[in-house]
């Protein structure tokens, strides 16, 4: 190790002092000399290897041209012939000697070339075929004619012309060996300036521009390699230093500029301070806060002497009037180096108040933390005091204004409460028997105005809540098969005097129960129905609802209405459209034309996440559609509200009511279905009554409130009760006057079990309180009139009626309604049974042919109907054969005529409806 | 038992070491130590030398004459077994190893000819050069009449040796064939040399065997065998070197030069003629006999420049 660090170092001693140029020239000097020698010597090896090659073949071809004469020459013996093959050996000028012997081995001839230069061949013993000695070669032929063997032939072979060969060779390579050398030298002199030429010049370069500090000196090259990059950051640095260099140098001219400046500044900055005190009042206070200077203007305007304020804080004229706070942020801000604004009220010294409007400037040093505080007042008071007047004509106009919202908010639900009671009462009277048609006529146009006006109310209490965007929805679970058939129904008088034929399909697909908005659903449909209604003339108007596909637990509804026979001018059907894009706030507008439904229906339409659209042409009349996002089944299908009869007697109740008829007919409602109850008029009361350590008899089952009070109040009292553990059990109804959306989920949450609004049937709701009691345990669920509808109609039997919808199957439907009776239209083609449902019978109704009935009749014949028996009726056009021959033919249980009639239909239903009952009937 | 304790003593390892180096120069002395003067070897060298192991005297005349005397220490190689019996062709390669090995000559060996009128020596000098015994072979000038002149040793001993290896090649620059003279004739530097005389070269003589045409090869130069000898008291003598460049002045320095004859001798004596004044020759050894046989090879009478007249 130390050896070789001692031969690097006598390297490094001679060839690292070398410059660079030298060291290339030797690099590229040494490198071609080397690549010559090895040249040269692999020439030379090959030579040397060739010679014997050359040798065996001359023998080879001497003893071919020559063996005849050696034959002869062994056979004859005679000089005439060696003569003659002396001549031809000659003709190979490498072949020394030869001797040819004769079958014994004996030497019989022997040719030199040199006559004169004896030889002595080695012993024919230790001979071998081709040898190799002394720089000659040797060969030992035999010596054939015609594959006999006559003898041997042996030759010495001079090697001398080969070795002259390459020795000439060798001259030429050592006289080669300088002359490369020199030309090598002489290349690599000039080729090791291409690699040091441009570090020659870099150095030169940088020499100059260290002698001359010329930094803008820039390189010129055209190197794409490892130069140019050396020379692009060679120059990137000079430009680097000449930028620098040149900044400093304008720094240094700037310095020299700005400290005149600076002088020029100063002096003017005296005049400037004078001109800032003659305008403002100015101070400076110390990084600590403590005074330092004041002008004259801020004497005189907080009254106090120079001697006063300097060497004081601010403290002395604070005015108590702004929080600590304030304060702190002014600090906070100021003495971080930002300026501050603001308007500060201050205390002068004989205790009069005056605002001043105030700017603090932190002076700052090195570190950025400021060493004073310069602080410019203007005296704002004047201004302030205006302000103040201001705000408060201000308050008082927004005061105004909510005043006048809850006004009409409050005006609203004013108007509803009477509004409501005498529609109860119209309603009354015209349930009144015994009263004449002038008067029924009179009463019925009172309530026609009367129900407008309240919906007129209800929809300007709702747009007034779009407007404030408070409008909420209500989540309550509604069959809305139900709804559909109510609003059908309420349309159908309507529809019957115009000739007009309305009717409802029900896709079978959607779930029976959904979670949503019922009455905000209604409100859509029936304002779309309404409309359609108003416009058609004759023919048919069909309500189709769909569900268009799931979505996680939603459904997404599509309904339809249609009506074939009319058609839309493309004016009304803008005029049409109009109504209901055309709520821009403007209350005006909304009230002429089609009232507010319209307008609200496209608002609920979209907050549902549904589109609305209106076609209408001349061939597929016209399609009113709009569709819904809306909750599916939510886990609870009508049926499984099971209702406990035996638990629902003898519930004794307690009702809380401030309304006298209402009472009255509480009172009569509750004791028909034998109820017990107690009355009492007022919260407390009532809270008394139920908190107070009774005895058995006294517990109450259920209480139903019934005040005109706001909500809050009546939800309190529910939460007492319910905190109470003894009686936290109870019932508890609500009936809402004026409810608003989401008033239900409210009192759901504090712990009421049913919520009901006005106006409601007390008949009714007494009739089904049962529900509510069997629902008890059921906390999740508030039993609404929803509920209500939908036990209703889950306790309705149902037919299956197999058909194509037409004018038949509308009329069985209606028919069978009227019997208390649900109809689920499957469409032939459809085949689509909802399985949920149980029904107690199914028609059959082939409009086309045999075979379609046949058809149905299986396929009705496969549906399991949950293992309950299934009745088979078809529906026949005419009688031609006797009805047991029908039967059996179709495989049906009975035939109903199409000439169909009440009679026949009740027959029907009598016949195969387990339990069937018409109302009245008992 | 020995060895091992010489061995082990410094002093007798020294002495035992001076004692081999010794040796081994006084033999390498002996090796290298003769020289030949040149490729004709005075009477007075040789018997300086003769004793020298390195070189070897062979008497080339007919071994009855070997028989009956001989210069002491000498081999015999009778001339006449140098020819194969077809003609005066050159015997087989095996035949004219042993005989120069039983002269004793290996490879190295100095060899000194000698006979009694140059011709005999000359072939056998000429033989030796084209088995390859190339600037090792010189010829007794004045031949066994003047060794015995001079009262130099003799002997009537036979010498016959067995020792020596004589590993034959054939030069066919010395040595050339009817192959090789076609081949010449096509060429263009070259000159061919009839050793003939001078009658025979013109196809003046009579045919004196069956077969055999009159003429020389076309082209041919006559330059017969005798013009490279002078007599002096009847005792034949090469001629002089001066002498011999005026013979052979028609052939210049750089051609290749072509000899033949009818017996073997006669271009021999031509080819160490021309050795003598550094000239380097090729002689056709099947010579006339087998040229003027073969009735598809071209000759030509009376100097005809064209070497085709004959044919035509």
């Amino acid at each position: 190790m130390i050896a070789e660090h001692k031969n690097k170092s006598v390297i490094n001693r001679y060839f690292g002092r070398l410059s660079i140029q030298t060291k290339l020239a030797l690099i590229i000097l040494s490198a071609s000399v080397l690549v010559l020698t090895v040249g040269f010597v692999s020439i030379i090896f090959w030579d040397v290897k060739s010679i014997r090659k050359d040798a065996y073949k001359e023998t080879q071809l001497a003893v071919s041209i020559l063996s005849q004469d050696m034959v002869k020459l062994l056979l004859f013996d005679s000089a005439d012939i060696a003569a003659d093959a002396v001549i031809k050996l000659k003709a190979f000028p490498n072949i020394e000697n030869a001797v040819l012997f004769d079958k014994k081995n004996n030497a019989v001839f022997h040719y030199r070339k040199e006559i004169e230069s004896l030889y002595t061949p080695p012993s024919t013993k230790s001979m071998e075929e081709f040898a190799y000695h002394d720089d000659y070669f040797f060969a030992f032929l035999p010596v054939k004619y015609q594959n006999t063997d006559f003898g041997n032939i042996f030759f010495r072979v001079s090697t001398d012309s080969q070795k002259q060969k390459i020795f000439g060779y060798f001259k030429v390579v050592i006289l080669m060996i300088p002359l490369l050398m020199v030309l090598s030298t002489f290349i690599a002199i000039k080729f090791q300036k291409i690699f040091s030429a441009p570090i020659v010049r870099l150095a030169r370069v940088i020499k100059k521009v260290y002698a001359t500090h010329d930094y803008s000196h820039q390189l010129e090259f055209d190197e794409e390699n490892e130069i140019g990059e050396l020379y692009d950051g060679f120059n990137l640095m000079l430009e680097q230093i000449d930028f620098n260099t040149n900044k400093v140098c304008v720094s240094s001219q700037e310095l020299g500029r700005s400290n005149q400046q600076l002088k020029a500044v100063n002096e003017h900055l005296e005049e400037q301070k004078f001109a800032l005190d003659q305008a403002a009042k100015v101070s400076i206070a110390d990084a600590k806060g403590i005074i330092t200077y004041v002008n004259d203007q801020f004497c005189h305007m907080s009254k106090y002497s120079q001697e006063d304020l300097i060497g004081e804080t601010y403290q002395l004229i604070s005015s108590g009037f702004h929080s600590s706070e304030f304060f702190e942020e002014l600090w906070y801000c100021i003495s971080n180096g930002n300026v501050w604004k603001g308007e500060i009220k201050n205390k002068s010294k004989d205790g009069s108040f005056y605002w001043v409007n105030t700017t603090i400037v932190p002076f700052l040093d090195k570190s950025g933390a400021p060493y004073q505080y310069l602080s410019i007042h203007f005296d704002v008071t004047d201004r302030k005091a205006a302000e103040a007047s201001l705000v408060e004509a201000k308050d008082m106009a927004e005061t105004a204004v909510n005043a006048q919202t809850e006004f009409v908010s409050t005006m609203s639900q004013e108007l509803r409460t009477p509004m409501k009671s005498l529609l109860e009462i119209l309603n009354s009277i015209l349930r009144e028997e015994n009263i004449t048609d002038m008067v029924n006529e009179r009463v019925k146009v009172a309530h026609q105005s009367a129900s407008s006006l309240l919906t007129l109310f209800n929809d300007i209490l709702d747009y007034s809540r779009i407007l404030a965007g408070k409008l909420e929805f209500d989540s309550v679970d509604f069959a809305l098969r139900t709804y559909i058939d109510e609003i059908i129904s309420s349309y159908s008088e309507e529809a019957e005097k115009k000739g007009v034929e309305l009717g409802a399909v029900f896709s079978s697909s959607i779930p029976p129960v959904m979670k949503g908005d019922p009455t905000r659903v209604r409100e859509i449909i029936t304002t779309l129905l309404s409309i359609v209604i108003g416009y058609v003339k004759y023919g048919a108007v069909s309500l189709n609802v769909r569900s268009n596909h799931h979505d996680g637990g939603d459904e997404f509804l599509y309904f339809e209405i249609k009506s074939s026979s009319l058609v839309l001018s493309s004016n009304l059907k803008e005029k049409i459209l109009n109504a209901f894009t055309k709520i821009d706030g403007s209350i005006s507008q909304v009230f002429s034309g089609e009232g507010m439904g319209p307008a609200l229906s496209k608002q609920f339409i979209r907050m549902m996440g549904g589109e609305f659209g209106l076609e209408s042409n001349q061939d597929d009349g016209t399609n009113f559609w709009f569709s819904m996002r809306i909750g599916g089944a939510v886990g609870r299908a009508a049926k499984t509200l099971v209702i406990d009869q035996s638990i629902a007697k003898d519930q004794n109740v307690l009702l809380v009511s401030d309304d006298n008829d209402e009472l009255e007919n509480f009172k009569y409602a509750l004791s028909n279905k034998k109820y017990s109850y107690q009355i009492t008029r007022s919260i407390s009361e009532a809270l008394k009554i139920i908190n107070a350590p009774g005895s058995e008899k006294n517990k109450f089952d259920m209480t139903i409130f019934s005040m005109n009070l706001p909500l809050n109040v009546l939800l309190e009292a529910s939460k007492t009760i319910k905190s109470n553990p003894a009686v936290s059990n109870m019932d508890l109804v609500l009936l809402s006057l004026g409810a608003q959306r989401g008033d239900a989920e409210k009192a759901r949450q504090a712990g009421f079990n049913g919520f009901f609004t006005k106006p409601i049937d007390i008949d009714y709701l007494v009739d089904h309180l049962e529900v509510v009691v069997s629902m008890r345990d059921n906390e999740d669920i508030l039993i609404t009139k929803h509920v209500f509808m939908e036990i209703d109609e889950s306790h309705k039997k149902r037919v299956l009626l197999f058909a194509q919808k037409n004018s038949t199957t509308n009329e069985i439907t209606k028919m069978a309604k009227m019997f208390g009776i649900g109809v689920d239209l499957i469409d032939v083609d459809e085949q689509l049974i909802n399985c949920e449902n149980i029904y107690s019978l199914a028609l059959v109704s082939p409009s086309r042919d045999e075979a379609e009935g046949a058809r149905a009749v299986r396929f009705i014949r496969q549906f399991s109907n949950s293992g309950h028996p299934l009745p088979l009726i078809a529906v026949r056009g005419s009688l031609k054969a006797s009805d047991k021959e029908i039967c059996e033919a179709m495989d049906v249980d009975d035939i109903l005529t199409n000439h169909l009639s009440h009679e026949e239909l009740l027959h029907i239903f009598k016949r195969w409806i387990v339990g069937f009952k018409v109302e009245g009937e008992l | 038992m020995l060895l091992p304790t010489i061995m082990k003593n410094i002093k007798m390892r020294v002495i035992l070491g001076c004692n081999l180096l010794a040796v081994s120069l006084f033999f390498s002395s002996l090796a290298y130590a003769v020289k030949l003067p040149g490729l004709l070897v005075d009477k007075q060298w040789l018997a300086t030398n003769m004793d020298s192991s390195d070189l070897v005297v062979v008497d080339v005349r007919p071994t009855e004459k070997y028989k009956h005397s001989h210069i002491l220490g000498a081999y015999n190689i009778s001339v006449d077994k140098t020819y194969s019996s077809q003609g005066n062709q050159i015997r087989s390669i095996r035949a004219m190893q042993k005989l120069f090995e039983k002269a004793g000559i290996s490879n190295n060996k100095k060899v000194v000819l000698y006979d009694e009128n140059y011709l005999d020596a000359a072939r056998v000098f000429w033989l030796l050069e084209v088995f390859g015994h190339v600037n090792k072979i010189g010829i007794l000038d004045g031949g066994f009449p003047g060794w015995i002149r001079s009262n130099l040793p003799q002997s009537s001993d036979i010498y016959e040796s067995k020792l020596e290896l004589f590993r034959p090649t054939v030069d066919p620059e010395r040595f050339a064939t009817k192959m090789s003279m076609l081949l010449a004739l096509e060429g263009a530097d070259m000159v061919v040399v009839d050793a003939r005389d001078k009658k025979n070269f013109h196809g003046a003589a009579n045919a004196s065997e069956n077969g055999i045409r009159e003429g020389h090869i076309p082209g041919a130069i006559s330059i017969p065998w005798n013009e490279n000898l002078s007599y002096l008291d009847g005792v034949p003598r090469i001629a002089s070197l001066s002498e011999l460049s005026e013979v052979y002045n028609q052939v210049s320095q750089d051609v290749a030069v072509f000899i033949y004859d009818d017996d073997g001798k006669k271009a021999a004596i031509n080819y160490f003629a021309l050795r003598l004044i550094g000239k380097k020759a090729a002689v056709y050894g099947a010579g006339w006999n087998e040229w003027s046989r073969n009735i598809s090879l071209p000759v030509v009478k009376f100097g005809s420049l064209n070497k085709y007249d004959d044919l035509e």
